[in-house]
């Protein structure tokens, strides 16, 4: 992860700013250094529920960056915040230059999956 | 000689005609010479188990063909089908990059060949190999988008009748087969298994095909379900 934080710019954001939009084509990823980020899906007739959650550690929109799809959620900072933003670009340079960090990315995506199916067992109410 | 359950074999995946068309599998010849030395062919009926929610990593599955579930339940025994996996997906990265138990188990619903790569050996590979690491990395982000878009299904349907349109129409979408009488698909699954798929009982799923059924929205003969009014189906979705 500090491979990504030393490339990445550090702010602090306040609660309820939004990272991106669902929708939206890919311009960064996120790397949540501390603090809590609200994933909320919207359905067609104007409903929204926040449905994950993102917690200090993850990388926020990665799965996007990777496939190069539009966000599929919209990210909002549910507390203040600290996020290295990366720009997707920067992160497929650092990728192609450094291929070890693959294994890292792997990681993260892994846990990302992993943490979808935990969302997935609570929303259908087997937890 | 008839191959085991009449599949379409493919023995060695340097040779496989149809790794092209394979997401991961579609990698350059040095990476999949690479793969094949440490891969082990497996031919399973329908209905084995390749691994089990909470048991410790052994390694990664790849279907050269069949489906497969992947479910997750809940100590009370309630099942829910997180995808239908299908050929060319590589099954337990997850678990076996982070060392920890799968979240998932997969069962075969139909006769599949499934190449089986141990964790060592799999770590090694993805060591030697940026290729094949970016190859899982789409694996895993396809994973990841599946799920989202079943939370999404999960969470924003506001009823059951909502959730199984969707499902229908996802079918459609991705199988669909268009015919001058609507779009026809093939469904292999139980009512069960839908009703899992959906986060309900069977009861509730054979209720509400026959209630599509009845409304002339579908018509079912046996595994082949025809969809005869589409829109209809997209006027109950709100997802």
């Amino acid at each position: 992860m500090n491979n990504l934080l030393s490339a990445a710019s550090i702010e602090q954001w306040p609660a309820g700013r939004t990272l991106f939009r669902e929708g939206d084509p890919v311009r960064d990823v996120y790397v949540l250094v501390s603090g809590e980020v609200d994933l909320v899906f919207n359905a067609r007739r104007g409903a929204h529920k926040t449905l994950r959650g993102s917690h200090p550690g993850e990388i926020v929109g990665l799965s996007d960056a990777v496939s190069d799809t539009p966000h599929d959620c919209t990210a909002t900072t549910r507390t203040p915040c600290t996020i290295g933003t990366l720009p997707a670009n920067e992160l497929r340079r650092l990728l192609h230059e450094s291929p070890s960090l693959w294994l890292t990315v792997l990681q993260f995506l892994s846990n990302d999956v992993n943490a979808c199916y935990d969302s997935m067992r609570s929303v259908a109410g087997l937890r | 000689m008839p191959s085991p359950y009449n599949l379409d074999l493919h023995n060695t995946c340097v040779d496989c005609t149809v790794r092209a068309e394979r997401l991961f599998c579609n990698m350059s010849p040095a990476s999949i010479s690479a793969m094949e030395t440490v891969k082990f062919t497996g031919v399973y009926p329908k209905g084995s188990l390749l691994f089990v929610e909470g048991e410790q990593p052994r390694g990664v599955f790849i279907i050269c063909s069949g489906r497969v579930k992947l479910t997750t339940s809940s100590t009370e025994g309630k099942t829910l089908i997180v995808k239908i996996a299908e050929e060319g997906e590589v099954l337990g990265a997850s678990a076996t990059i982070l060392g920890k138990t799968y979240e998932v188990s997969a069962e075969t619903i139909e006769p599949a060949q499934v190449n089986f790569i141990k964790r060592d050996d799999f770590l090694k590979f993805l060591n030697t190999s940026p290729e094949a690491c970016m190859h899982t990395a789409q694996q895993l982000s396809e994973k990841y988008h599946a799920a989202q878009r079943e939370i999404r299904t999960l969470g924003l349907a506001q009823t059951t009748s909502e959730k199984l349109a969707k499902l229908i129409l996802d079918w459609c979408a991705r199988n669909g087969e268009a015919t001058p009488k609507g779009v026809r698909l093939k469904v292999l699954l139980t009512h069960e298994e839908i009703a899992q798929m959906i986060g309900t009982t069977r009861e509730t799923v054979t209720r509400l095909l026959s209630d599509f059924k009845r409304k002339k929205i579908i018509d079912v003969k046996g595994s082949t379900l025809l969809v005869l009014q589409k829109e209809e189906l997209e006027e109950i979705v709100t997802v």
